[in-house]
């Protein structure tokens, strides 16, 4: 793998979108600064995006990575350019950079916080690394290790886009679809899990050995999503309670069948 | 024996109450959500009215009140004062409800910035708010802004602020595109209002003129009844071609895509006779659509819109050859006119607004040579899932104008949505579910591209320039 220069990626950049060796940063503001002969030789600087999901404190004492969870742990916000978002001590936020890549099928890519912005103890992104063919606006993982309130500007740089040539290959490489599961983004998007016990039974661990949080906790976040309440309702524990009874019942019509 | 000056006193400080209630929404408005600066304006100028209101109601309340009928006056203002906020609130959550996130924004301001070159509209801003309604559209003057200057005249409050249109927009199309390109014709309401109107109705006048000649002379009735239903048919003439001269064939699909008039392409005329009928405040559809048709062949749109592959071009090509069989279904029509006689005055008018409009909008042919060289490229970046706003053509990095990437944004919903899905690993094209899907994101993207646009251009660099 080798970085590439700046030259390269001028090069790459001015090939067709359907040209498998193209590659698309746009918009790239202020052009001549980004690419020109003051910038670094082997990065892009990119900003911030105007969106952001912001955490949500969980109803329930942690967060389950499952598919119906994932969904109701942010809220979008937009920060216009000119305004700014604080990010407090020691909190995180979802955000995404403000031009939208695509990378060719022979670059790999990595995001780096810019070291300006490291310097105050802010990273962005611990997921880095970018596939060959992508395509999409960044997620940014963005967290404020400090113990100050940052001030978060959209439309200011705040990472660079390093590109590295993957070694060559003796065959053909085929042409590859696109991905639906993050397809374009253009906005931060909440991860999207697959249920954790599918994942598992996958490698052969069967359900019965899957511990899970407790069901009342996943029942509350599809509640959650169809807009309902965010604990536990008087309604759902009667519910509850009825549906304790009613196995009890069974059990005991069962065992005086037998 | 009833206390005036108690009465007085009581309802004063319910309508305190009432107001104070209305305008703490606004109060809570701080950082997020964010509000476009024009709702914004629409906001600061309820909660600053509110202000002066309560202020008004202080003092409202004295000592006259022992006079019973000083007291039934004070009363008869504050009745006023009531209705007056109970308009506005009426609209507040609307409005309170289509924040940045929850209106497609860059659409918006890209309608809004084309607006804005005309010279005697320079200063025109929109306030969008939500509606229930399947349907987009204007609030007249007399709905909130002049209700708002009456109760401003009343409490000796600010005015409404000038040039400030309110449109509305169904809530369910927050963040979509497509259907959204509708904006326009509401937009085209506000500028008839403003400035277009005079010069419309000198023209219908001269058309009614003319049929007294033929017919004799009507009745006053009949004459400002024949009036306010030309003017009200024209006006939304007028909007189509309006919307049109300003973002180009993609306002015709829209509407053919609110409508569901693609039936009309391949239907008989008895099964689609909704398309068909002259209503008191509309014009037929087919009549609208037959009036885009003349218009997109004049500015030189329609070579272009021909080459699209689908049943959206068909409805327009056809239209010329159905509106004989329109008729009207209203009873303002004067007898002794005939309703033959009145569409004859109908059609006068619309093919002088199909050269009218454009005048007034000199730029409306601006996109189409742009149109005509990149929208293949647009086109294939949607294919490939990579948003627009710089295309290369000839080794050229290029970044299209509004106008243009809305319109290929929409020939590739019309035509193109099949490739993108073939393109995508497991992509059905036959599945209804992937076609909407990747219809979103495709509105996802030409959004994105219109915003990219407008900070490109705000960071220095020019539309259709090269980089």
């Amino acid at each position: 793998m080798a970085v590439i220069r700046k030259s390269e990626i001028e090069k790459r950049l001015s090939l067709p979108v359907d040209d498998r060796k193209s590659l698309v940063i746009t918009p790239l503001l202020e052009e001549a600064e980004v690419l020109g002969e003051n910038s670094d030789c082997d990065a892009v600087d990119l900003r911030l995006g105007t969106y952001f999901l912001l955490p949500q404190v969980p109803p329930q004492p942690f967060f389950f990575p499952s598919q119906t969870f994932a969904k109701s742990s942010h809220f979008r916000v937009h920060v216009p350019l000119g305004r700014y978002l604080v990010v407090p001590a020691h909190q995180t936020v979802l955000g995404c950079t403000l031009e939208f890549l695509k990378l060719p099928d022979d670059f790999s890519g990595q995001i780096l916080t810019k070291s300006s912005i490291a310097r105050t103890f802010m990273v962005i992104e611990t997921a880095p690394w970018i596939h060959p063919s992508y395509r999409g606006s960044l997620t940014l993982e963005i967290a404020n290790v400090s113990n100050t309130p940052l001030l978060l500007y959209p439309g200011r740089f705040i990472g660079q886009l390093i590109l590295l040539r993957l070694s060559p290959s003796d065959e053909e490489e085929k042409v590859r679809k696109l991905s639906g599961t993050y397809l374009g983004p253009v906005y931060p998007e909440t991860p999207k899990f697959k249920d954790p016990q599918e994942d598992l039974r996958r490698i052969g661990v069967p359900e019965s050995e899957f511990k899970d949080p407790g069901t009342r906790w996943w029942r509350d976040a599809a509640e959650i999503e169809a807009g309902g309440h965010t604990h536990p309702s008087k309604a759902s524990r009667k519910k509850d309670a009825e549906k304790r009874a009613r196995s009890k019942r069974r059990s005991l019509s069962s065992r005086k069948r037998s | 024996m009833t206390n005036f000056s108690e009465t007085v006193q009581q309802e004063s400080a319910a309508l305190y109450r009432f107001v104070d209630s209305v305008i703490r929404r606004c109060a809570e408005v701080h950082e997020y959500p964010v509000f476009t600066p024009s709702s914004e304006e629409f906001l600061k100028h309820v909660k600053k009215l509110g202000t002066e209101t309560k202020e008004f109601l202080k003092v409202f309340p004295s000592s006259t009140e022992r006079d019973k009928d000083t007291a039934r006056s004070k009363r008869r203002k504050l009745n006023s004062v009531r209705s007056g906020w109970e308009n506005l609130h009426e609209y507040l959550q609307a409005a309170l409800a289509a924040d940045t996130l929850h209106v497609p924004t860059s659409l918006i301001f890209a309608i809004q910035d084309q607006i804005n070159r005309l010279e005697d509209l320079k200063d025109l801003r929109f306030t969008v708010f939500h509606s229930d309604q399947v349907n987009y559209l204007q609030l007249p003057p007399g709905t909130v802004k002049e209700a708002a200057d009456e109760l401003a005249y009343i409490v000796k409050g600010s005015k409404f602020p000038l040039s400030l249109g309110l449109i509305g927009m169904p809530y369910s199309q927050a963040d979509g595109f497509l259907l959204n390109c509708l904006l326009a014709h509401e937009m085209g309401h506000v500028a008839y209002q403003e400035v277009y109107s005079a010069d419309v109705t000198t023209e219908i006048e001269r058309v009614l003129e003319a049929l007294e000649k033929e017919v004799g002379i009507l009745d006053d009735q009949d004459i400002t009844l024949s009036l306010d239903t030309l003017k009200y048919w024209t006006e939304e003439i007028f909007c189509d071609l309006f919307a049109i001269c300003l973002i180009g064939p993609a306002y015709s699909f829209a509407l053919i895509e609110l409508t569901g008039a693609t039936l009309l392409a391949d239907s008989p005329d008895a099964d689609v006779d909704m398309f068909y009928s002259f209503m008191d405040y509309h014009p037929a559809e087919i009549a609208r659509f037959h009036t885009h048709l003349m218009l997109h062949k004049k500015l030189g749109w329609w070579p272009e819109m021909e080459k699209i592959s689908s049943s959206y071009v068909e409805v327009l090509a056809v239209s010329a050859s159905k509106t004989a069989n329109v008729r009207i279904e209203t009873t303002t029509i004067p007898k002794d006119v005939g309703d033959e006689r009145f569409l004859k005055c109908f059609w006068r008018i619309a093919r002088w607004l199909v050269k009218f409009v454009p005048r007034q909008v000199p730029f409306a042919r601006d996109a189409i040579q742009s149109y005509r060289h990149q929208s293949d490229a647009i086109c294939e970046s949607f294919r490939q899932a990579v948003v627009p706003s710089t295309v290369v053509i000839g080794g050229r990095r290029v970044h299209p104008d509004p106008v243009v990437l809305i319109n290929a944004a929409f020939r590739f919903y019309l035509e193109g949505v099949p490739k993108l899905i073939d393109n995508m690993e497991q992509g059905d094209r036959t599945s209804v579910e992937a076609r909407s899907s990747a219809a979103e994101r495709l509105e996802m993207w030409a959004l994105k591209a219109i915003e990219d646009c407008r900070l490109i251009r705000r960071a220095g660099a020019q539309y259709g320039g090269h980089t």
